[in-house]
């Protein structure tokens, strides 16, 4: 006969977190009381929430719900935008990265981004990836050497691209070039990655690469992905927020915000419904 | 919480769903009229009508198969989700288990072809009764099901019990009997097997109870006692 | 029906099309008619012979004919003509340049086609290239080496010995712009030098020994080069050539004045296409003689690629900045939209604004202030306080600056933001992200703009007559001399020289072929360092291509 444990119901057997309440060690990031303001428009309200270390969290929902800019703001990419205010706080390492002593360049270094379009540099594929260790001074060719290989096979690309490592990153299809991108990232070892629609440029194939390639990330990341495509979180994410006009609706573990949800628009939103 | 499907913001979706939901419905329809007449069969040694019974069958059968195609055909396209993943879930069993329904109606129409003394037909009284019990259940559950009403399916779901009571007392009926007339056991054992059938059914109603409720309210209550599941509707 | 076509849109293409066909055939006509005029002049034309009778006195006539034309009987009439025995209504006039400058009064001069008794060709009919005072037709007599009359082969003779005076000729020049010419500069230099010591009162006894043994070091030097100088030249001046003119006399002319040497008429197919190449090389290569109205533009070409080349190594650091932080750093409000509208508005301005402009400010202020400051010593007369190539290359670089800045801010505003955010995303600051990736991929745009700078600085005169050009300069902008840029020297200009050559020559009707010629060349310069340029952008879109998907 076989024992289940009654905790362990989730499909990848991982401990289901209570996100209310995660433990210090448990916890990545904090996102308290945040609100974020375009001019006078409202963008985010109160949003509060925990995201757990070493998982892929989603943020769903419809567009202009708010998803994406809560992602930015994660690493501040919010402040490119003039008009735009937050208030709240969201805290990395018992920090708020909203402090005006934060350095914004190393906050980037340990959060990551990869944005919605593959977005290489006009450099080859070997300078691609190590841009951001060149930014920091590094010059040691070994070094170097070592990492390229370390994040392109991270990022599930060193086999087809070994032998062009100094060619144009351009002349990479379209899933390659943002497998590049996630290289670049995690070759400046942050502790969060945060993945901006990484797909929706994509062909299914590729997408079905990234994911694999996402499902690999956790393992040594915190994952955090904005998704138009609710299969997509559902299928990569272990944790799902639900987000509409600006507002958190919901926040619980993929398995039963995609089988019962507790809210109706969540409801609504997933089964493609008109609230 | 509200249940509609037709919100769904593609159409087609809605008359899919709507679609397989009305073929459960008259597959339910056509298991219930199985089961009645298979009881009528019996009650009134009706050979003829044990005979269509049996012949209706592979009506059931072909339509399990139909809503089953449906349903993969739902999922493969529209990747359900939340309630909509839930319908087509419960859907997908309570169909096999009205298939099983309608192969225990076939079995218990079998009886209706034997011939039985005066004093056997005092026991096919006794089934009849059952039979009527567990009839209602199927058309309570069905209308539950068609309603979507979780409460109703519940009521159904604590009725098996009474089903289950009766069962029991019609067997320690039956045994006395046997034990009286051991000439008659090979007849009587055709009736213990359409008891059985019975309060099999009845069980089968119970699980369907059990889909409606895991559709409305998302909650598995499978092998969960009575309490905790009223605790949580 | 009309209506029909009307709305099929063919009346549009045709209108658009046509629009494109007359720019395309202005431009190529222009080129074309530029290119025919200015490249036929060195063709080798036919020396002809002219025996002349009738409205003149009989006489023969050498030389080429330059034009023909048809003239109104009635107005040669009114100009005192005879010509009651001609029916026509238009006589033709030819007109013919007979050369020999310095004999006749004009080298130029009207026959009328009914006073043409005989015309010949004869194939001993000699042009001679001269030094001074232009071409000389007439029949070789004798050939003078070393004042001995050569009797065998004279004209495979002349024509050696016509090399050999070009040779000892250029030796001759070499030495004196080179060797010579340093040791005036570094004579000058330690005039200059003494003058500073004693406007600092530094002049010791010592220094005043140190110049004076360089200086008469300097001398000795001076003295055994002018002794080699007199030589050579008089080595060229050993023979000469007797010429008979189309006036029947005997000429006798130095062959050291002698450039070169042709028989026109003797000449085959094979051998004028030679000579053609050769008299073209000799225009690009050679300085101008003659008020500039003869021999070559080399140190016009010089000065117009040296002074836009200067200019556009000012103007793209100046207008990349500026468009740098127009674009990335300026707050977007009304004060950065309104400097946008000036710089949009200084393309505007006409161009000798701008040379009044570089006068005023660039010249007179800036190379007056840095001679006070610096070249104290040199006064009176001033070093950078006069018109020079730095001052041009600077007004054309103020006056090419907002094309830069437009076409740069245009290509920082393509580049998608998506790169920039990356950028930013792995850690990068905006001055990094702009450095290693913005513009880079600017670069492309920044190139166009340099190739509009260019364009347009290279056809512009106007400002340059008042900054720096000049009509002729005895020195290129770069030479063997420390510190061998001199950008305070002025400078040859095509453009200048078109004008020049065309409208202030005493000889305009000479000079009318040369500054066709100019112009040709004028505009291959410019199309050749746009062609340069615009390579060099496409490499380079080539390399940022892609992310435009």
């Amino acid at each position: 006969m076989i024992t289940v444990a009654p905790e362990v119901n989730q499909a990848n057997g991982q401990k289901k977190l209570d996100l209310a309440n995660l433990t210090p060690e448990q916890t990545s990031l904090q996102i308290k009381d945040l609100d974020l303001y375009y001019g006078d428009k409202q963008a985010l309200s109160n949003v509060n929430m925990l995201i757990p270390k070493g998982q892929v969290t989603a943020f769903i929902g419809p567009s202009g719900c708010g998803k994406s800019t809560l992602l930015r703001c994660i690493n501040r990419m919010n402040d490119l935008v003039d008009t735009c205010r937050i208030e709240g706080e969201i805290i990395l390492h018992g920090q708020n990265i909203y402090d005006k002593r934060v350095d914004v360049a190393a906050l980037r270094r340990s959060v990551g981004m990869v944005f919605q379009r593959p977005n290489p540099f006009p450099k080859s594929i070997y300078e691609n990836v190590v841009y951001g260790l060149r930014l920091q001074g590094i010059k040691d060719k070994r070094k170097l050497d070592e990492v390229v290989e370390k994040s392109l096979r991270g990022a599930a690309l060193w086999d087809e691209v070994k032998d062009r490592l100094h060619d144009s990153a351009f002349g990479l299809s379209g899933g390659q070039q943002q497998r590049l991108v996630i290289a670049r990232s995690i070759a400046i070892e942050p502790e969060v990655l945060l993945l901006d629609e990484p797909t929706s440029a994509l062909d299914p194939i590729s997408t079905l690469v990234i994911e694999e390639l996402i499902n690999d990330l956790k393992n040594k990341y915190t994952v955090v992905i904005v998704t138009h495509n609710m299969q997509q979180a559902a299928r990569v994410s272990d944790q799902t927020a639900f987000m509409y006009m600006g507002e958190l609706i919901e926040y619980a573990d993929t398995n039963t915000l995609f089988t019962t949800p507790s809210k109706k628009k969540t409801e609504d939103y997933i089964t493609g419904r008109y609230g | 919480m509200e249940h509609n499907l037709n919100k769904h913001i593609s159409g087609r979706f809605n008359e899919e769903l709507e679609s397989v939901r009305n073929h459960v419905l008259s597959m339910g329809g056509l298991v219930e009229q199985q089961l009645n007449l298979a009881l009528d069969a019996v009650n009134e040694c009706d050979a003829e009508k044990a005979r269509k019974v049996s012949e209706n069958d592979y009506q059931v059968n072909a339509m399990e198969v139909n809503i089953d195609e449906e349903c993969t055909r739902i999922i493969a396209k529209r990747q359900p989700a939340a309630s909509d993943l839930r319908l087509v879930v419960a859907i997908a069993k309570t169909i096999a288990d009205l298939e099983r329904i309608g192969d225990e109606a076939e079995r218990i129409a079998r009886v209706a072809l034997d011939s039985f003394t005066k004093d056997q037909q005092d026991l096919l009284v006794n089934i009849e009764n059952m039979g009527r019990q567990v009839s209602k259940m199927l058309h309570d559950v069905l209308d539950a099901f068609a309603r979507m009403d979780a409460q109703r399916a519940f009521e159904v779901h604590k009725e098996d019990a009474k089903v289950d009571r009766e069962y029991e007392a019609l067997t320690r009926q039956i045994m006395t009997y046997m034990m009286e007339d051991p000439r008659s056991i090979p007849k009587i054992m055709d009736l213990i097997w359409s008891v059985r059938s019975l309060e099999r059914i009845g069980d089968r109603c119970q699980n369907i109870a059990e889909y409606v409720i895991y559709f409305v309210n998302g909650k598995d209550i499978r092998h969960t006692s009575q309490e905790d599941i009223e605790k949580s509707l | 029906m009309v209506r029909q076509w009307f709305k099929s849109g063919s009346p549009w293409i045709w209108m658009t099309g046509g629009a494109v066909s007359i720019s395309l055939i202005s431009v190529l006509g222009l080129l074309a008619m530029i290119a025919w005029k200015g490249l036929s002049f060195f063709w080798p034309s036919q020396v002809v012979e002219l025996h002349l009778q009738g409205s003149v006195n009989e006489q023969i006539v050498i030389g080429e004919i330059y034009d023909r034309e048809q003239v109104p009987k009635s107005r040669l009439e009114a100009a005192g003509f005879d010509l009651s025995a001609y029916d026509e209504e238009f006589i033709e006039r030819l007109l013919v340049k007979t050369g020999n400058r310095e004999y006749v009064e004009l080298d130029f001069r009207w026959v009328l086609s009914t006073d043409i008794q005989k015309q010949s060709t004869p194939a001993s009919l000699a042009v001679f290239e001269r030094t001074k005072n232009g071409n000389f037709y007439g029949y070789v007599e004798q050939v003078i080496e070393d004042g001995n009359v050569v009797t065998q082969n004279a004209t495979e003779r002349l024509y050696e010995l016509v090399e050999r005076a070009v040779e000892l000729n250029e030796e001759a020049l070499d030495l004196q712009n080179g060797d010579i010419g340093h040791i005036n500069y570094e004579l000058e230099r330690l005039r200059l030098q003494e003058k500073g010591y004693v406007l600092d009162n530094a002049l010791t006894d010592e220094r005043v020994a140190d110049l004076q043994s360089r200086r008469v070091q300097l001398r000795e030097e001076y003295k055994v080069l002018e002794k080699r100088l007199f030589e050579l030249r008089k080595k060229a001046k050993r023979d000469q050539v007797v010429v008979r003119d189309m006036r029947g006399e005997l000429v006798t002319l130095p062959l050291y004045q002698v450039l070169d040497v042709w028989f026109p008429n003797d000449m085959g197919y094979f051998a004028k296409v030679g000579h053609y190449f050769t008299q073209i090389g000799k225009f690009i290569s050679d300085d101008p003689r003659e008020a500039n109205t003869e021999g070559g533009v080399f140190p016009a070409i010089f000065g117009t690629v040296f002074m836009v080349m200067l200019m556009a190594v000012i103007v793209t650091p100046f207008g990349v900045v500026a468009a740098i932080y127009l674009h990335e750093y300026a707050a977007k409000n009304a004060v950065t939209k309104m400097i946008r509208i000036a710089v949009i508005n200084l393309a505007g301005v006409p161009s000798i604004v701008y040379g009044v402009f570089g006068l005023g400010f660039f010249v007179y202020m800036l190379g007056g202030s840095i001679d006070e400051l610096f070249y104290r010593e040199a006064a009176p007369s001033p070093v950078f306080g006069t018109p020079g190539v730095i001052w041009s290359a600077l007004t054309l670089a103020i006056l090419t600056l907002p094309v830069v800045i437009v076409s740069t801010e245009e290509g920082l505003s393509r580049i998608p933001s998506s790169v920039r955010h990356g950028s930013l995303a792995l850690g990068a600051t905006q001055a990094e992200t702009l450095w290693r990736i913005i513009v880079p991929m600017a670069s492309p745009a920044i190139m166009t703009g340099l190739i509009l700078a260019v364009a347009r600085a290279a056809g512009e005169v106007a400002p340059l007559m008042l900054v720096g050009v000049v009509k002729m300069a005895p020195t290129l902008p770069l030479d063997g001399n420390f510190p061998y840029i001199h950008l305070d020297r002025k400078f040859m200009h095509l453009g200048f020289h078109i004008y020049d050559v065309g409208f202030q020559s005493p000889n305009v009707e000479a000079a009318r072929p040369l500054v066709y010629a100019t112009a040709f060349l004028l505009v291959t310069v410019i199309i050749a360092l746009n062609i340069t340029a615009i390579g060099i952008r496409n490499h380079l879109r080539e390399k940022f291509r892609s992310l435009e998907h």
